[in-house]
């Protein structure tokens, strides 16, 4: 019992990252019908941005005192700097493609994604290697009897409610949340309306790529270790959570999230050898997903129009 | 139809001659750039060379009456040209006898183009997002060692079975990917490739992270292809004869293409990828045709791992992981989807730079990537671009239409 409930928690955090990663993918998807394969290296990027900011500011003395507080401003430059990234992307990258074929700026975005992963490797130094990452989140945990919970799991789960509900409000109740659903639901009405369009899609970059800024920080310091190519899987996890939930809707990618989770981790405990394997059920939840539910779990029937 | 073959033979013999001429010029022209590229070591003579060639081509395709005037010999003069090419392509090895390493990278470079070829079928004439092309070549590289050394089968069985393996690899590929459109597809191919790259690094029979090895070469009228071998008196590398070996399946793989291209499948496949609910409301069968593109796609990346296993005769995981896929599908996005030419252009030019560029070689993989997307915003129809289909026997006009379409 207590294997299961500690395997539990782990799953909730498993699931915490991967729901983060799929929420930021969705977004692109549903707003203007992206799907960005480069949003799993932009964690990358928010993992190999923090290390040697924590360097300096840990050379700097500045973790001492206020050491929680400098940390918590550490995570806002980081995914300020990966949403700053985003922009990147999309005015360089997107943009100039949005109206050719979906194919043309697919592929675009694979090739974007394998370009930052490659500059990591080769710009950060002893870069093909992984490298330790720096314990940001808070150590030591509580302890339920035999069941111990990590700090920092409280935090990763915490962090991932907030942004979850933060993101929730924005797109429910502000202007621009208005105006990113309007968007979505017909871009060139939305424009006649008086949507800036151009702007509201560069927003959704913004926040999808500090998204995976931070599931990438949140990931490196959840295992103590990062590597360079560690975004290809993430954003392929994040992307076949979309998937499962429904591409493009909110709320499937969390639930989306969740079940990979479970059954990645739950898979690896249950099943002889799984462990060299989770990867593989994960992603035969997936294609038998889109064997037997293409929509999705939330998603809607898709009819294709004439 | 009387008129237009009278005007086409009023020009007298000499005409004729120069076009004859003409044709044999150019191809002599290209040939010789592309093996000066192949050949030299100097790697700023080499990229000069490509930089220049590659800015010819894009020159002639953007002048239209240029383009006619060296498309039309070229185009007629056919039968000539496939003569002249192969002869040069036999020939061509043969002054390289005291330079292996040039044979080796002409060996890779086949194999890249056969590789290239195959994922076009899928990328360029379908326009199917298959981001896992590496699997299947690695299918059929493990398939085909594990048959040569376990079942003691010889190179040629092994092949043809390794390459239907991956066929059917193909087919397990693209039953799922059916139902759905560009972004799950992609998510499909994506997830195959690394699934079997997580099953060959982790599985028993496939020899795990180490691989396998020591892979038996393959027997050619007795002769083991891996020992050098003696023409006119003067002994080869044994690089020399894979060279042979590759070209003879590199000369069936384009002939299938060429083939495939011309036929109703490959109408079939291209009326698929601009619009798939047109060809379906036009009675194509959209989803045979789809599981064609993955079968024979597949069952080419098959035969390329077969060659590459049998003469590199150690093979692991790493060589069919995510990279290679990318890399395959650089080779298809600069050439030009679509293009056969240009797909081999794309492999040609991508699996020299690295050889030559002994320099980048870290940086290989960002070099491909942003060459994927320079070409993607200001050239998506690539170095070659694949033209437009003409259908002179439907209309009644002939040759006339072909003003049309410049």
């Amino acid at each position: 019992m207590t294997l299961f409930l500690q395997l539990f928690v782990a799953a909730v955090i498993v699931s915490c990252l991967y729901a983060l990663v799929a929420v930021g993918f969705t977004m692109y998807v549903g707003v203007i019908n992206l799907a960005n394969f480069s949003h799993g290296d932009a964690c990358v990027m928010g993992a190999f941005i923090l290390m040697p900011l924590f360097i300096l500011v840990s050379s700097l003395g500045w973790l001492g005192t206020a050491g929680a507080l400098v940390i918590v401003l550490l995570f806002l430059v980081v995914s300020a700097l990966t949403g700053l990234w985003g922009v990147v992307i999309y005015r360089i990258l997107v943009r100039p493609l949005l109206n050719s074929p979906r194919l043309i700026l697919l592929l675009a975005t694979v090739a974007a994604g394998q370009v930052i992963r490659e500059v990591v490797r080769v710009v950060y130094p002893n870069g093909s290697n992984p490298q330790v990452f720096p314990k940001i989140l808070p150590q030591g945990g509580l302890e339920l009897g035999e069941l111990s919970i990590g700090y920092d799991a409280i935090a990763i789960f915490v962090i991932t409610i907030a942004v979850i509900l933060g993101l929730n409000f924005i797109i429910r109740r502000t202007r621009m949340g208005m105006a990113m659903r309007a968007v979505s639901q017909n871009a060139d009405v939305s424009q006649m309306m008086g949507v800036n369009m151009d702007w509201t899609v560069t927003i959704v970059f913004v926040i999808g790529s500090a998204l995976a800024g931070l599931a990438g920080l949140l990931n490196g310091s959840y295992y103590g270790i990062t590597k360079f190519s560690i975004g290809s899987g993430l954003g392929i996890k994040g992307f076949s959570a979309a998937v499962i939930g429904g591409l493009g809707d909110f709320y499937g990618a969390i639930i989306g999230g969740f079940l990979l989770g479970f059954i990645e981790v739950f898979s690896a405990a249950y099943i002889p050898d799984g462990s060299q394997y989770q990867d593989v059920f994960s992603f035969l939840a997936v294609i038998l997903f889109l064997l037997f539910r293409p929509s999705g779990i939330l998603g809607e029937k898709i009819y294709e129009k004439v | 139809m009387g008129a237009v073959t009278m005007h086409d033979e009023s020009p007298g013999k000499t005409a004729y001659l120069t076009r004859k001429l003409a044709a044999l010029g150019i191809l002599l022209t290209s040939s010789g750039a592309v093996y000066a590229i192949a050949v030299l070591k100097n790697q700023w003579i080499v990229l000069g060379l490509s930089v220049l060639t590659v800015a010819a081509m894009i020159m002639i395709d953007r002048r239209p009456t240029l383009k006619r005037r060296i498309g039309e010999p070229l185009r007629q003069e056919r039968g000539l040209l496939l003569v002249s090419a192969t002869v040069l392509a036999l020939a061509a090895p043969l002054p390289l006898r005291g330079d292996p390493y040039t044979l080796h990278v002409l060996v890779m470079v086949g194999i890249s183009m056969i590789l290239a070829i195959g994922l076009n079928f899928q990328v360029g004439s379908t326009g199917i997002p298959n981001l896992g092309f590496a699997a299947f070549y690695g299918v059929g590289a493990y398939a085909s060692s594990l048959l040569a050394i376990r079942f003691q089968l010889s190179f040629w069985l092994a092949i043809l079975l390794a390459a239907a393996i991956a066929a059917f690899f193909g087919f397990l590929v693209g039953v799922p990917s059916l139902k759905t459109r560009t972004y799950h597809l992609a998510l499909v191919s994506i997830a195959f490739g690394l699934m079997v790259y997580i099953l060959l690094n982790n599985l028993a029979f496939t020899g795990g992270p180490n691989g396998v090895k020591d892979i038996p070469a393959p027997f050619l009228l007795g002769q083991s292809l891996f020992m050098s071998i003696r023409i006119f008196g003067l002994t080869y590398p044994m690089q020399l004869n894979f060279y042979y070996l590759v070209a003879f399946f590199l000369a069936l793989t384009l002939a299938a293409a060429h083939c495939l291209y011309h036929s109703k499948v490959g109408l079939f496949w291209n009326a698929v990828r601009e619009d798939e609910v047109a060809a379906k409301c036009s009675g194509i069968n959209v989803s045979a045709v789809k599981i064609l593109a993955f079968c024979v796609g597949a069952f080419f990346a098959g035969i390329a791992g077969s060659l590459y296993a049998h003469y590199i005769g150690y093979i692991s995981p790493e060589n069919f992981n995510m990279n290679v896929s990318l890399l395959i599908l650089g080779m298809v996005i600069m050439g030009g989807m679509d293009s056969i030419q240009g797909t081999c252009a794309g492999a040609f030019l991508l699996t020299i730079a690295p050889e030559k560029f002994r320099a980048l070689t870290d940086l290989r993989m960002v070099a491909a990537g942003l060459i994927i997307i320079l070409m993607l915003m200001f050239r998506p129809a690539g170095i070659i671009p694949q033209r437009i289909r003409e259908y002179r026997g439907l209309l009644p006009l002939g040759r006339d239409t072909d003003t049309d379409h410049e």
